[in-house]
């Protein structure tokens, strides 16, 4: 861990799994239920979102080009204070991996395998991430690297597939929705996108960090485009209103697909993007959980501490409630408030914004 | 000589000399000694009966005892005469003058004619070698439809030539190393100067150097000792018996380890892809390369998962298949009595005894065999209801797949392994289970690394480089290939400068072929 350096590549696809892996699950449910057809504006809305969190913490990341996050906190605001927000950083991650992993095990409880109890998933699941994360960052990056395509081709096959069932007229009428209402919105599907934040965790570990920006930038474009086409995949499917009442849409438009009497209920395509996905996310998480907790309490090493935060992850996605009404509640009024109003967004262009009045860091942008 | 020895100089008196000559190879047999004068000076030759040519050694003699005139010789001094019918006598075209005692006698033993006279403090090493050999065959485990048919033989100085033959470049070099405490065998590094990384080479001579072992007769057991894993399953160093895949190899900045006796050579550092490439495929057209890489791996996929795949979906996963074919499934294992998982590891475990079966039995008995796998597995296993007709049908798919991606026995071998992991896990878990071995075998494989080179390059890292992917799912033709693999090769990248072929480019339209260079 951390003594593997990654390239700007590497790093692209990682952040497109990321960004792209969990976010089509609960998400349309929730866009297109508040906003209706109108969803794919809150999505692009959301995309800009996405895209000034990357510019905020990339501006952060190249004041302090060899620190991360957690550890360049306390040299802008101050030890005291600093150390309190690095442990909350911590802490947000620990919940949000937690959490990822708690929806991921529910997920094949109730859908493939109900007989499995819950603990089987989350156990697998967090092994195969340890072993992976602590085989070194460079692994987790490479074993994403094939993942991706995968992940892609199969997100490719859902939404253009069903295309026998679509019709564009569900699509109409074009911006019915308030101008307030997509906004508020675009702040719930902003908040998947801004876990492009968790690249402050890891510029440290790029060869160069020429054109980050650039490709983070070019990154989150790109799951925005993905998003709308499955959005609007599923609206023109389902109609916005049968969207909203699906728990995960995305898995229904799976079992729709029936071209040429072959490809048939293609809902495995759903569960490998969703098993390979989470597994390149749980790994983020837990990488970042590592070194931000080295980071706050001052060890130079991360890599002992993987063991026992895996151990965490377990704790809390096994104690986690996954009540569907619950959690759907969650997304919608915590969620944003958690996410990009305050960890993802707010604090890091405040964090910016102290740097450069105090002049901390090295001053190129 | 690589060893730290004592060292014993060479008497004058060729009476101490031969003593203990006589003395080391004291009862011993296959020995000979052969004591001879010319004119009054008494000469001795010592050689390994049978190792030494007999058409040579009979020139030897033939040129000492009759060209040799007794008057001229008399008139050099003692000590010099050795070196005097060396230069003016011998009919050899390698001879070696030696002065230590012991080295001399390890000569003998390296297959070497040694000669000694009478007043000379020195000997000489004539190679005069024969070693027993048979001739050059076709490959047998790499056999392929097109391109070159020789294959390594168990003579390390007929495989160098056949390497040599193909590559006459001068910058091919070859380091000998002399390995095996006991066996004192030849052991042959080859690079290509400027194209391998020099700290890739640097880094094989010390791990060559660092190998302490009694006998090597075999290029595995060299590479067992210089592995960049301690236990690993996946080799990390390809093992070939073809000369123009070696050729190939140290084109692309790779180095090869040749072993005196054994007719495979070793090249590293290797990648993952490269077990899956044959050598035809870059003597066919390369559109139907493509298709035919393509069908490769998809045979890998099915080697490795279809039997797992079976056992998931007919334990966990019914609602996947449709309807006709849960109906016919179910029907077909309504008579078997135990699970699917128990099912398909007895057929596994039957069909896997009868590969090995096919390999260990006499060739004339190889028929009974066959006749016992196609109809007591085949027919009888069905009709008593052990197992269901369509897993035999999965059974003969993933064995047939097996064999067709098998273009390195060594990777075809572990997938029988990895065939057995996915079926105990999707027994398990069903299809998660499987993701979860798929997902722990890749960060197996991406934290391998070759001689400092990733095992999954050019996929994982992947390379922005244009060049690095034309040959891993398909293959570009030659002139589209213009660069060697950048994470191997050192320095002069440039491969390929030839000109893509056009039916323009003809004498009878000159001036287009020029307008179209005016414009680039």
């Amino acid at each position: 861990m951390g003594d593997g350096k990654i390239s700007q590549r590497q790093l692209a696809y990682l952040f497109f799994t990321i960004l792209i892996g969990t976010m089509f699950f609960y998400n349309p449910q929730i866009v297109v239920g508040t906003t209706g057809q109108d969803g794919w504006i809150a999505y692009l809305i959301a995309t800009f979102w996405g895209i000034l969190v990357a510019l905020v913490i990339v501006a952060l990341g190249r004041r302090f080009p060899d620190k991360t996050l957690t550890a360049y906190i306390p040299h802008i605001i101050g030890k005291p204070l600093g150390k309190i927000l690095s442990l909350l950083y911590t802490i947000w991650f620990l919940f949000i991996g937690g959490g990822l992993l708690a929806q991921f095990a529910n997920f094949m409880n109730t859908t493939i395998m109900a007989s499995t109890p819950k603990m089987v998933f989350i156990i697998t699941f967090v092994a195969i991430a340890f072993y992976a994360v602590h085989s070194g960052l460079e692994v987790v990056v490479r074993v994403n690297e094939l993942l991706l395509w995968v992940i892609v081709i199969a997100t490719i096959m859902v939404v253009i597939l069903p295309w026998e069932l679509m019709d564009l007229r569900r699509m109409l009428p074009v911006g019915e929705t308030s101008i307030g209402r997509l906004l508020a919105t675009s702040l719930i599907a902003g908040s998947w996108r801004g876990e492009v934040m968790m690249v402050g965790m890891f510029l440290p570990a790029l060869i160069t960090l020429k054109n980050t920006a650039r490709n983070l930038i070019e990154t989150v474009f790109l799951v925005g485009v993905m998003l709308i086409a499955v959005e609007i995949s599923l609206v023109t499917v389902f109609g916005a209103h049968l969207v909203g009442d699906i728990e995960v849409p995305v898995f229904a438009l799976a079992r729709m697909i029936s071209t040429a009497r072959v490809l048939d209920r293609l809902e495995a395509l759903v569960l490998i993007i969703w098993v390979l996905a989470t597994f390149v996310k749980i790994c983020a998480f837990l990488y970042c959980t590592a070194q931000a907790t080295a980071d706050t309490m001052g060890f130079q090493e991360s890599r002992f501490l993987l063991l026992p935060i895996s151990l965490l992850f377990t704790a809390i996605a096994y104690n986690q409630t996954v009540d569907p009404a619950k959690f759907i509640d969650f997304l919608m009024l915590t969620w944003p408030g958690y996410g990009l109003l305050s960890f993802q967004l707010v604090i890091p262009l405040l964090l910016l914004v102290i740097a450069s009045l105090r002049g901390k860091g090295e001053k190129r942008l | 000589m690589p060893y730290p020895h004592e060292f014993l100089d060479i008497s004058p008196d060729l009476a101490d000399n031969e003593k203990f000559l006589r003395q080391s190879f004291e009862n011993t047999t296959d020995i000979v000694f052969r004591e001879f004068y010319l004119g009054e000076i008494r000469c001795l030759a010592v050689w390994v009966d049978g190792l030494v040519n007999n058409r040579v050694s009979h020139d030897l003699f033939r040129a000492l005892m009759l060209d040799v005139k007794p008057e001229r010789l008399k008139q050099v001094p003692a000590g010099e005469r050795l070196d005097y019918v060396n230069k003016h006598h011998l009919p050899f075209y390698a001879t070696l003058r030696v002065v230590d005692m012991i080295e001399l006698r390890r000569w003998v033993l390296m297959h070497k004619l040694i000669l000694l006279m009478d007043g000379s403090p020195i000997g000489l090493v004539l190679d005069a070698e024969a070693t027993p050999m048979r001739s050059i065959t076709e490959p047998t485990l790499e056999s392929v439809v097109y391109g070159p048919r020789d294959a390594f033989v168990e003579s390390l100085r007929i495989n160098t030539a056949l390497i040599r033959a193909r590559l006459g470049d001068v910058k091919l070099k070859s380091e000998n190393f002399i390995l095996g405490r006991r066996s004192n065998t030849l052991v042959t590094l080859m690079y290509v100067e400027d194209l391998a990384r020099p700290d890739i080479i640097e880094e094989i001579r010390s791990r060559m150097k660092r190998i302490d072992t009694d006998a090597i007769w075999d290029v595995y057991q060299i590479k067992e000792s210089i592995h960049d894993q301690r236990w690993g399953l996946f080799p990390l160093m390809k093992q070939t018996e073809r000369p123009d895949k070696v050729v190939a190899d140290l084109l692309e900045g790779r180095f090869a380890i040749l072993v005196d006796g054994s007719p495979q050579a070793l090249t590293a550092p290797s990648l993952l892809v490269e077990f899956f490439q044959s050598a035809e495929d870059y003597y066919e057209n390369p559109i139907v390369t493509a298709g035919l890489r393509i069908l490769r791996y998809l045979s890998l996929f099915i080697a490795c998962t279809g039997l797992g795949f079976y056992v998931a979906v007919a334990t966990f996963h019914q609602e996947m298949l449709p309807i006709p074919l849960i109906f016919s499934v179910a029907g077909a294992r309504e008579t078997v009595p135990f699970p699917a998982f128990f099912e398909a590891l007895l057929l596994m475990v039957v069909f896997e005894l009868l590969v090995e079966a096919g390999i260990r039995l006499p060739r004339v008995v190889g028929g009974a065999v066959n006749i016992v796998g196609a109809l007591i597995i085949g027919q009888a296993a069905v009709q008593a209801g052990l197992v269901s007709p369509i897993l035999v049908i999965v059974i003969a798919a993933t064995a047939i797949s097996n064999f067709a991606v098998s273009v390195n026995y060594q990777i075809s071998n572990i997938l029988r392994l990895l065939r057995l992991l996915f079926l105990f896990f999707a027994a398990l878990l069903g299809l998660y289970g499987m993701s979860l071995v798929l997902l722990a075998l890749l960060i197996h494989l991406a934290g391998l690394k070759s001689f400092g080179v990733p095992y999954l390059a050019p996929l994982a890292p992947a390379s922005l480089i244009p060049g690095e992917t034309k040959d891993v799912f398909y293959r570009l033709p030659k002139w589209h290939i213009k660069s060697r693999p950048h994470f191997i090769a050192g320095s002069d990248l440039i491969r390929d400068n030839t000109q893509p072929p056009s039916a323009e480019l003809g004498p009878g339209s000159a001036t287009d072929a020029d307008e179209k260079g005016a414009k680039k």
